[in-house]
C-alpha cells in the first residue's frame, strides 16, 4: 500500500475523535508502525509516556476542551519527537512549539506518516 | 514743552510791565522837577522885577544920606537874595538837566529792552506755532482719537480722527456733546464714571461703543489722565480713545468657542485632556478625574502616568517621544478605573494644534475605553479558533464517516442512501449545538427527541403510537460528547426504522433513562425494541458502523459502558455514560 516504512516504531496517538483516532491507527499500522493507544485524554496519554518506550507521538491539540500542551512539554523533556494534528491554525499554538510539525485536519494519514518518518529515523 | 514756553512768555510780559512802571514813575519825577524849576523861575522873575523897581526909586549914590544908605542896603540885600535864588535856580537847572539825561538814558534802555523782549516773544511764538503744527501732525498720526477737557470735564478739543470717525461737526463733541456718539446702552455709565473721575482727579478708563458716521458701533477703550498744577489740582485732562473692537469681539468669539469646547468635552464619554509638548498635561477633563480618581492637580505634567498600568507606562512615554518627532500620539494602554478597582483597556489618541510656523501650541487628547471591545475581541478570537477547530474536526469526521459508509455499502445507491442519512444526522446535531443559548448545555431528552422525530412524528410528550420514552428532563450532556452520542442514537433509530420495531406494525420502541447520582453522575439509557421477532435478515454486518459507534466509539470517546444485543423481541441497547452533573443546565 505504501513505500513508507516506519519499521515497527512505537507511535503514541492522542486523538479524542474515535473515527479519526481509528483512521490514524489503521494507516500508521499500514506504514509499519506499532501504534500506542489511541488515547482520548491527557490522563491516558500521560500514563503511556510514564511507561516509556515511545519513539514518537501524534497529538491532537484539543481533547474535549483540554489542551494538549502539558503533554507536549512532557514529551519534549524526554526528547521524544512529536507532531500536532489539529483543527487549529498556527496562531493557536504557543510560540514555544513554533518548530513542531503541524498537520491541519482533515489530514491525510500518509502525510502524517511522511512527517513522522524523519522524526523516528535512525 | 508748550507749558514751558507759555510760562516764559508770561515772565517776559511781567518784566515788560515792570519796566513800563519804572518809566512812568521816572516821568512823574521829571514833571515834579519841571514844576520846581518853573516855580523858581517865577520867583526869580519876581525878584528881578523887585530890584528894578527899587533902583528907580532910590537917589543916586554918594549922597551918603541915611535914606540912601538904607536903600543901598536893601538893594544889596535884594541882590544877595537874587544871587542866592539864581544860584539855587542854577543848581536846580543842573539837577533837572541831569535828571533829563538820566531819563533819556532810561528811556533808551527801556526801548532797547522792550525791543529785545518783543523779539524773544516773537521767537517763542514762532516756536509755539511750529510745535502746535507738530502736535497736530502727531495727533493725526496715531490711530487713537485724542482729546482734551478742562478741569470740569468739559471737552475742549478733539483730534481730527474723532471727526473723521464720528462725522461730527467742529463744535459738536465739545462740552458734553461727545455723549451723543456713545451707544445708548453705554451712555449713562460712561457719563457718570467720567464725572466721578473728574471729581476724584484720578485716571479714567472705560470701554464703550462709539457710533461711526455710517451708524455702526465699534468698541473703544477710553483712557484719560489729568494734568495738575504744583498743588496737585487738575488743570485739564488729556485722553486717548483706542479701537478695541476686533480684539473685544475676537475675545468674545474665543470665549464662546471655549464654552462650546468645554461643553463638548465634558459631555463626551471619552476622557479628554490637554498637554504641552513631551506629554506634560496642562488640563484634564472632569471625566478623567472621576474615572481614575486622580485629581487634576495630580494629573498635571507627567502625573497622569500614574493612572496607567505599570507595564504600559514605558510604552506611553515612548509614544510621546515618537509624537515629538511629528507623529500623532497613539497609546494602547490600560488605565485605572477607580470605581471597579481594576485597569481597563484604553485607546489614547492626541493631535497637536500648531501655529502658522508649525510649532506645537498644545496637544488635545482623548482616552477611549475600549475594554469591552478588547474583551469581545479576545472572546471572538477564542470563538473563531474554536469554530475552526470544530469545523476541521467535522470535516475529518465527515471524511471518516464517508469512508466507513463506502466500505459498508453494497453499491453506490446503497451508499448514497446511507451517507445522506448520516450526514443529515450530523447536520441535526450541529443545529442543536448552535441553537442552544450561550453556555447552555444540550440535554439528553432534547437530543433523543431531535433524533427520533427525524424518523417518526412525536407528540408533546415525545411519544408516538409505536414509541414511548420516559425519563427525567434536563440531564445535561457535555458539548464534546453530543456529536458522537447523536450519531450513535441515529444509528439505533435508523436501524429500528429499517429492520426493527419501527419497521413493522406490531413493533414498539421503549426508551427509558435515569440519572445515577453520585460522585460521578451517570446517565443510564435503556433502548428496548419489542415485537420484532426474527431479526435474521437484519444482519449485524449491515449495521457494522452503528455497532462500532456504540461498542467502541462511545467507550473510547465518552468513557461510556455499552451493551448491544439482539434479544428475542428485538434490539436491546444499554448505554451508561458520565455526565457533567445532575440537572445543571449550564456549561
Amino acid at each position: 500500500m505504501t513505500d513508507i516504512n516506519l519499521n515497527g516504531r512505537r507511535i503514541l496517538v492522542v486523538e479524542d475523535e474515535y473515527f479519526l483516532a481509528e483512521d490514524l491507527r489503521e494507516e500508521l499500522a499500514d506504514c509499519g508502525a506499532q501504534v500506542l493507544g489511541p488515547v482520548a485524554n491527557i490522563k491516558d496519554a500521560t500514563s503511556f509516556i510514564k511507561t516509556g518506550g515511545i519513539d514518537a507521538a501524534v497529538l491532537d491539540i484539543n481533547l474535549q476542551g483540554e489542551l494538549i500542551f502539558s503533554t507536549a512539554d512532557e514529551l519534549r523533556e524526554r526528547g521524544i519527537p512529536f507532531a500536532f494534528a489539529t483543527g487549529y491554525d498556527r496562531s493557536s499554538v504557543p510560540s514555544r512549539f513554533a518548530d513542531v510539525p503541524r498537520l491541519e485536519k482533515p489530514l491525510k494519514a500518509r502525510q502524517l506518516a511522511e512527517l513522522l518518518q524523519p522524526l523516528v529515523a535512525g | 514743552m508748550a507749558l514751558d514756553r507759555a510760562s516764559e512768555i508770561a515772565r517776559l510780559q511781567d518784566e515788560n510791565e515792570q519796566l513800563r512802571t519804572a518809566l512812568e514813575s521816572t516821568t512823574e519825577e521829571n514833571t515834579h522837577l519841571t514844576e520846581d524849576r518853573d516855580r523858581l523861575l517865577r520867583r526869580l522873575t519876581a525878584q528881578i522885577h523887585e530890584i528894578t523897581v527899587g533902583r528907580a526909586a532910590a537917589p543916586p549914590t554918594d549922597s551918603g544920606s541915611p535914606s540912601d544908605h538904607s536903600a543901598r542896603e536893601r538893594v544889596n540885600q535884594t541882590e544877595e537874595e537874587l544871587r542866592a535864588t539864581f544860584e539855587e535856580s542854577q543848581v536846580l537847572t543842573e539837577e533837572l538837566e541831569a535828571a533829563n539825561t538820566s531819563l533819556h538814558e532810561m528811556n533808551r534802555e527801556l526801548d532797547r529792552r522792550v525791543e529785545e523782549r518783543t523779539r524773544d516773544i516773537e521767537n517763542i511764538n514762532a516756536v509755539l506755532r511750529a510745535s502746535e503744527a507738530s502736535f497736530r501732525a502727531v495727533t493725526e498720526l496715531v490711530p487713537d482719537f485724542l482729546w482734551r477737557s478742562d478741569s470740569n470735564g468739559q471737552m475742549r478739543w478733539y483730534s481730527k480722527r474723532w471727526y473723521d470717525y464720528t462725522g461730527h461737526e467742529e463744535q459738536q463733541p465739545l462740552g458734553n456733546g461727545w455723549i451723543d456718539a456713545i451707544h445708548p446702552a453705554d451712555r449713562a455709565v460712561s457719563r457718570s464714571s467720567w464725572m466721578a473721575s473728574v471729581r476724584q482727579g484720578g485716571s479714567y478708563q472705560r470701554e464703550h461703543r462709539i457710533r461711526a458716521s455710517n451708524g455702526e458701533y465699534r468698541w473703544f477703550l477710553v483712557h484719560a489722565e489729568p494734568v495738575s498744577n504744583d498743588r496737585g489740582e487738575p488743570l485739564q485732562w488729556f485722553g486717548a480713545i483706542t479701537d478695541i473692537h476686533d480684539q473685544r469681539t475676537g475675545m468674545e468669539a474665543l470665549r464662546q468657542s471655549e464654552i462650546r469646547f468645554r461643553t463638548l468635552v465634558e459631555g463626551m464619554p471619552q476622557l479628554v485632556w490637554k498637554a504641552m509638548d513631551a506629554g506634560k498635561w496642562t488640563w484634564a477633563s472632569p471625566q478623567w478625574i472621576e474615572y481614575t480618581g486622580l485629581s487634576e492637580e495630580a494629573s498635571r505634567m507627567m502625573g497622569w502616568l500614574r493612572a496607567f498600568h505599570p507595564d504600559d507606562r514605558e510604552q506611553a512615554k515612548a509614544a510621546w517621544t515618537q509624537a515629538e518627532a511629528g507623529q500623532p500620539l497613539r497609546i494602547n494602554g490600560r488605565i485605572w478605573h477607580e470605581k471597579e478597582k481594576r485597569y481597563r483597556h484604553f485607546q489614547t489618541r492626541a493631535t497637536a494644534a500648531r501655529d502658522d510656523n508649525g510649532h506645537v501650541i498644545e496637544w488635545l487628547g482623548t482616552s477611549t475605553d475600549v475594554d469591552d471591545i478588547v474583551q469581545l475581541q479576545e472572546e471572538q478570537q477564542v470563538l473563531v479558533a474554536e469554530l475552526q477547530h470544530r469545523t476541521r474536526n467535522l470535516m475529518a469526521i465527515v471524511q471518516s464517516v464517508m469512508m466507513r459508509t463506502l466500505r459498508g455499502s453494497s453499491d453506490l445507491k446503497d451508499f448514497r442512501t446511507e451517507i445522506d442519512h448520516r450526514l443529515a444526522a450530523l447536520a441535526r446535531v450541529q443545529g442543536l449545538l448552535s441553537r442552544r443559548e450561550e453556555g447552555q448545555r444540550v440535554t439528553f431528552d432534547a437530543l433523543l427527541r431531535e433524533e427520533l422525530s427525524a424518523h417518526v412524528a412525536l407528540d408533546e410528550g415525545g411519544n408516538a403510537p409505536q414509541v414511548s420514552i420516559r425519563g427525567p428532563r434536563g440531564v445535561s450532556l457535555r458539548s464534546g460528547m453530543v456529536q458522537t452520542f447523536a450519531l450513535a442514537l441515529h444509528e439505533l433509530a435508523t436501524n429500528a426504522v429499517k429492520y426493527g420495531a419501527l419497521s413493522r406494525p406490531g413493533g414498539h420502541l421503549d426508551v427509558n433513562w435515569e440519572l445515577l447520582d453520585g460522585d460521578h453522575p451517570c446517565l443510564k439509557v435503556d433502548w428496548r425494541e419489542r415485537g420484532v421477532g426474527d431479526m435474521a435478515d437484519a444482519s449485524a454486518s449491515k449495521s457494522g458502523y452503528g455497532r462500532e459507534l456504540i461498542e467502541r466509539a462511545l467507550p473510547f470517546q465518552l468513557g461510556a459502558k455499552t451493551e448491544y444485543e439482539f434479544g428475542p423481541e428485538g434490539v436491546r441497547c444499554l448505554i451508561e455514560l458520565p455526565v457533567a452533573n445532575a440537572g445543571n443546565g449550564r456549561e
